[in-house]
């Protein structure tokens, strides 16, 4: 079986284009990683929604200014502070000492509080200086100085936490692309979204082909009035301007009276079943998706079929009188599989944009991280320069939607019979 | 009684238009045809290209409801069977399909497509199965190791002989053959012509063999049938048709027919005009628009076939009345 | 018609093809469709290119036209057109050629015109494109096109869409189309094909007249001999990619001299001397597909005349008694006979 695959005429041709090969491989990547998002609980929603910095910091290898490195530091400065104060109210608690994922030092109280000192001496003559990074930008013996005692004050930081836990590789991973306004990683955020996009895409492709196909496949063969049926039922979904259905479905799904009747009813089936109310799952989006998508295949199937029907090869299987079930998934339906394949991955990267549009509408995805929802939420940081997370969001959904662009248009080739 | 026999068969397409699609027309592509077909006999049906002889033939062999008349097959009215009384009958009758490309599934290997229908007819038991589709292959003259090919693995010639063993596989009585060799080469077209001939001897068949091709018809057939229109013009044997045929129609269909000899090409024949609309066609002859002998009442009446001679009638009253009056 | 005296003497050759290879690189490699075709037309001639699908043909008349997707296409050899080597022609010159000196007409009259003009609209089109009429000149030469090809009621049918036209009208109005600019050359790659037999008789006959009239030479491509005996002075045989005959359409059908055409001529089953259930002769196994031509003659394989010399050397195509033959053994030369 593997070996007349591997044998194929459909496979070579896969294997000779490059591109496609490259681009399954990335889709791939991304499929694992979803998968172990799901089972493996590599990134879950805490992580997502966890601080790891006291407030947004570059990424992408940029390093933050001084005036925004001193505020940092003095937040995480504060902190400990902040616990040496509850810890003399309240001297028997053995409370965790961490702060944004870091550990604090076991260290004598008396001795934090001088080092704390210490840190206030070099950084409070940081802050008297005004226009501080526009100095260190034009250089000069004063910025020399400036960074010598910014290297100071950040050993002295560096020093309340210990090394292990602000050196790891995963809080280096964390912090590689920055962090929101909330200091949650972006990076993980992004992975997280990794797994919302593939959802969306895989369940919404494969239900929109599925009920296109079916109803397509009745529609074409039949005829009379279960085409007619068919016919108005995607004409008058697909008089309805796509975006505003997604949005009025989204919208019923999340807080109305659909949903609130739904969630009665199902309450303790769908805690159980998925582990979260109906509107904090990805249930409501991929609805919407479905109900508008499957328009599409449903178009192209009946078409096709109307024409496989008439075809010589499926009037030859009916002379031989095999049943209209046999005739339609045995003759017609192989005949289909090209097409559903290329709408599939067609509808994978629609279902995806979309999901990005929808939560960047405050519709989508309501619990977790999406790249829809990291782009809404960077909506006023570019304006600022901070443009770390409408990057990696953009960058993510774009290598995963290029690499599908690139998979589906070549299997238009490899699949069509009639390309040689 | 005939082996098969179509009775008055009429076979029209509605033609939809309006907002509810309410019906507007019908195209009239088999206008009341009557035949028997012996046993063992061969009937061509000939005419041109939207006369209706494939819809004949699709009728007969029930991929199409007739609107009116009725078909039997060897004692039994099959025009009136439902789908399952019809099953029995499936694998008596068979039809080989015009275009070699299209007729065949081009995702099933040739053993998957005959193994299908011997299985679903339950022809040979299961451990004879591989063994019958081997023979069947070799009785199209394919050798068997091609059996797990593809159809675009073959050549067009390769693909109708598959056709032909589709069809032969539940070893049925009676083919009917739809234009079986017009869209191959002709030294293929020869082949295939050959192929057809040893294999209705070696297994008895009853065919009608649909085509356009007089020279090929004529090679091929027992008897024919011109039609024009939906209708039959004329019924004839095959034995000598370039004296035998009386209408004018076949008349000007054999003179049309290119004569492979550059020297007698002096004259060509020419019939003018051409076939008019079978979505209203005239209320008399048929032919009348583009016949010589055509008079009044040509226009007005459509003339009943009348028997000439053994086996043969023509539906052409000035040809009639000439013939009678000597 | 022109006979075959004048196209022996003719000093006036309107097409000259020599040496013509075709071939187009794959995947696969490069793969040779035709192979050292060479073959004139004189003005006024009717040539006849006869072959069997995949026989190269319609490579041909493409690579004259040079209709081949040029990034995939190798020529070489040379098609001496007035005086130019198409081949070697920019593609601005090519369309200079295209539609206003050679003309083409093709199989398929469904497709061929465009559906959403008028009839009238698209012999404009072609008048506009290579002639310097006024807007009323081209109406009244237009619907002198169509009553040259004998399309009943032309100032109707000037105004009428194509799909209100059955094949055989649209076959004419290809021909008018092709005929508006007086083209030096017509190729007409199956005209009939797609026609009835009443029908394509109309065509040939008016193909027939209009060559007299205009004189026109027309390349006629077509897989029926018949099509081929009822216009054709001269024939061009093809088979696998080559030329295997050149000869007067009579020498042809009485005489042939390549195992080849007679096989072909013999496999068409002959009207009025039948006797009933007689085989038909047929030619043997299958055309050499492309990838796996064979290095002696390509028709060896099927040939009942065959000699172990066909296997091992490739015959060159040569005079034999006033006809080009690629046979080390014509039939019923002093070769075969010996042999």
């Amino acid at each position: 079986m593997m070996q007349r695959l591997l044998n194929s005429r459909s496979f070579r041709k896969y294997w000779k284009h490059k591109p496609a090969v490259v681009s399954s491989i990335i889709i791939a990547g991304y499929v694992i990683v979803s998968l172990a998002i799901v089972f493996g609980d590599l990134v879950t929603i805490e992580n997502c929604e966890q601080r790891v910095a006291p407030k947004e910091l570059p990424g992408f290898g940029l390093l933050p200014v001084v005036s925004e490195e001193l505020n940092a530091q003095e937040e995480y400065v504060n902190e400990i502070d902040r616990l040496l104060q509850k810890q003399r109210k309240n001297p028997d608690t053995e409370e965790k000492c961490r702060y944004m994922g870091l550990e604090v030092v076991d260290r004598p109280p008396e001795q934090l509080e001088k080092e704390i000192e210490e840190y206030f001496a070099v950084a409070d003559q940081l802050y008297q200086i005004d226009d501080i990074d526009d100095i260190v930008a034009e250089g000069g013996s004063e910025a020399q100085d400036i960074l010598s005692k910014l290297t100071k004050a950040r050993e002295i930081q560096r020093g309340f936490y210990t090394a292990e836990s602000q050196d790891a590789l995963a809080r280096k991973l964390q912090l590689s692309l920055g962090t929101d306004r909330q200091g949650r990683s972006i990076f993980l955020r992004a992975v997280y979204s990794i797994k919302v996009a593939i959802t969306v895409g895989f369940v919404t492709g494969i239900l929109a082909v599925g009920i296109g196909t079916i109803l397509g496949l009745i529609a074409g063969y039949s005829g009379g009035w279960a085409d007619a049926l068919v016919t108005w039922l995607y004409s008058t979904f697909a008089s309805i301007p796509n975006i505003v259905l997604l949005m009025v479905l989204a919208w019923v799904f999340q807080g109305g009276e659909v949903d609130k009747w739904l969630n009665d009813l199902t309450n303790n089936y769908f805690e159980k079943l998925i582990g979260g109310a109906l509107e904090e799952t990805l249930i409501p989006v991929i609805i919407a998706f479905s109900a508008t998508y499957w328009i599409g295949p449903c178009r192209i199937i009946r078409g096709e079929t109307l024409k496989l029907r008439e075809s010589e090869y499926v009037q030859a299987a009916r002379v031989m009188g095999f049943s209209r079930f046999r005739v339609l998934f045995r003759h017609i339906l192989p005949n289909l599989s090209h097409l559903m394949l290329i709408n599939f991955s067609l509808l994978f990267i629609g279902a995806i944009k979309s999901e990005v549009i929808l939560s960047f509408l405050g519709l989508g995805v309501q619990r977790g991280a999406s790249w829809g929802k990291m782009i809404d939420a960077s909506k006023s940081d570019v304006a600022n320069g901070m443009f770390w997370q409408i990057g990696a969001a953009t960058a993510f959904m774009f290598g995963l939607v290029l690499a599908f662009n690139i998979l589906s248009d070549a299997l238009q080739d490899i699949l069509d019979p009639k390309h040689v | 009684m005939s082996f098969v026999k179509a009775e008055d068969l009429v076979k029209h397409f509605p033609i939809r238009g309006g907002v509810f699609s309410r019906i507007v027309g019908a195209v009239h592509a088999v206008n009341g045809v009557s035949l028997q077909i012996e046993k063992g006999e061969t009937l061509g049906v000939i005419g041109e290209s939207g006369c209706g002889k494939s819809t004949l033939g699709k009728t007969i062999i029930r991929l199409l409801q007739p609107t009116a008349g009725s078909v039997w097959f060897d004692g039994t009215m099959t025009s009136a069977l439902s789908h399952n009384d019809l099953m029995p009958f499936r694998r008596r009758m068979q039809f080989i399909f015009q275009d070699p490309y299209s007729s065949l599934n081009p995702r099933m290997t040739a053993s998957q497509m005959l193994t299908e229908v011997i299985r679903f007819h339950d022809i040979v038991p299961v451990g004879e199965r591989k063994k019958y589709v081997d023979e069947l292959l070799e009785t199209v003259q394919l050798r068997p190791e091609y059996r797990n090919r593809y159809p675009h693995e073959f050549s067009g010639g390769q693909r109708q002989r598959l056709n032909i063993a589709r069809a032969l596989a539940v070893k049925p009585e009676f083919i009917i053959a739809d234009e079986p060799v017009s869209a191959l080469d002709v030294s293929v077209q020869a082949q295939i012509l050959n192929l057809l001939m040893d294999l209705r001897e070696q297994f008895g068949l009853t065919m009608m063999f649909i085509s356009h091709d007089l020279k090929v018809v004529e090679h091929f057939c027992d008897r024919m049938i011109v039609m024009y229109l939906g209708s039959v013009m004329e019924r004839v044997s095959c034995d000598n048709i370039y004296e035998d045929v009386r209408h004018p129609y076949t008349k000007a269909l054999l003179r049309s027919n290119p004569i492979n000899d550059p020297d007698e090409q002096t004259e060509l024949f020419i019939l003018e005009g051409e076939v008019p609309s079978p979505r209203d066609p005239p209320p008399g002859c048929p032919f009348a628009s583009r016949c010589e002998l055509v008079e009044d009442a040509c226009r007005s009446t459509q003339p009943e076939l009348v028997t000439l001679g053994e086996g043969q009638q023509i539906a052409c009253d000035p040809v009639v009345r000439k013939l009678r009056e000597g | 018609m022109s006979d075959d005296k004048t196209t022996q003497n003719s000093p006036q050759t309107v097409l000259s093809v020599q040496d013509l290879c075709t071939s187009f690189r794959t995947d696969d490699g490069l793969i040779n469709a035709v192979k050292n075709v060479s073959f004139e037309l004189a003005a006024g001639e009717f040539v006849g290119l006869v072959g069997e699908s995949g026989c190269g043909k319609s490579v041909t008349s493409k690579s004259i036209m040079r209709l081949l997707p040029d990034h995939i296409t190798e020529y070489s050899g040379a098609i001496e057109f007035g005086g130019t080597n198409l081949l070697e022609l920019p593609e601005k010159g090519m369309q200079e050629i295209r539609g206003n000196r050679i003309a083409m007409i093709f199989q398929e009259p469904m497709t061929a015109l465009n559906p959403v003009f008028t009839i009238g609209w698209q012999l404009n089109e072609a008048l506009l494109y290579h002639t310097k009429l006024g807007k009323a000149e081209r109406r009244d030469r237009a619907i002198e096109l169509l009553k040259m090809v004998e399309i009943p009621l032309p100032e109707q049918r000037y105004d009428e869409y194509p799909h209100q036209l059955s094949g055989g009208m649209r076959q004419r109005v290809l021909i008018a189309i092709a005929l508006a600019c007086e083209p030096e050359l017509l190729i007409a790659d199956e005209p009939t094909t797609a026609l009835d037999v009443t029908i394509q008789a109309q065509i040939l006959k008016l193909m027939r007249d209009l060559q007299e009239k205009t004189n026109t030479a027309i390349l006629l491509i077509t897989h029926d001999l018949g099509v081929v005996a009822q216009t054709c002075s001269r024939v061009v045989v093809m088979y696998a990619g080559q030329v295997v005959e050149q000869a007067s359409s009579s020498d042809l059908f009485h005489r042939p001299r390549h195992p080849y055409s007679k096989a072909l001529l013999e496999s068409i089953p002959r009207s009025g001397k039948k006797k009933k259930g007689q085989r038909l002769a047929t030619i043997p196994g299958l055309v050499p597909t492309l990838q796996m031509m064979p290095s002696g003659c390509r028709f060896a394989d099927r040939c009942d005349y065959k000699q172990d010399r066909c296997v091992d050397e490739q015959p060159e195509i040569g005079l034999t008694e006033e006809r080009l033959v690629r046979c080390h053994f014509p039939v019923g030369s002093a070769e075969a006979s010996e042999a």
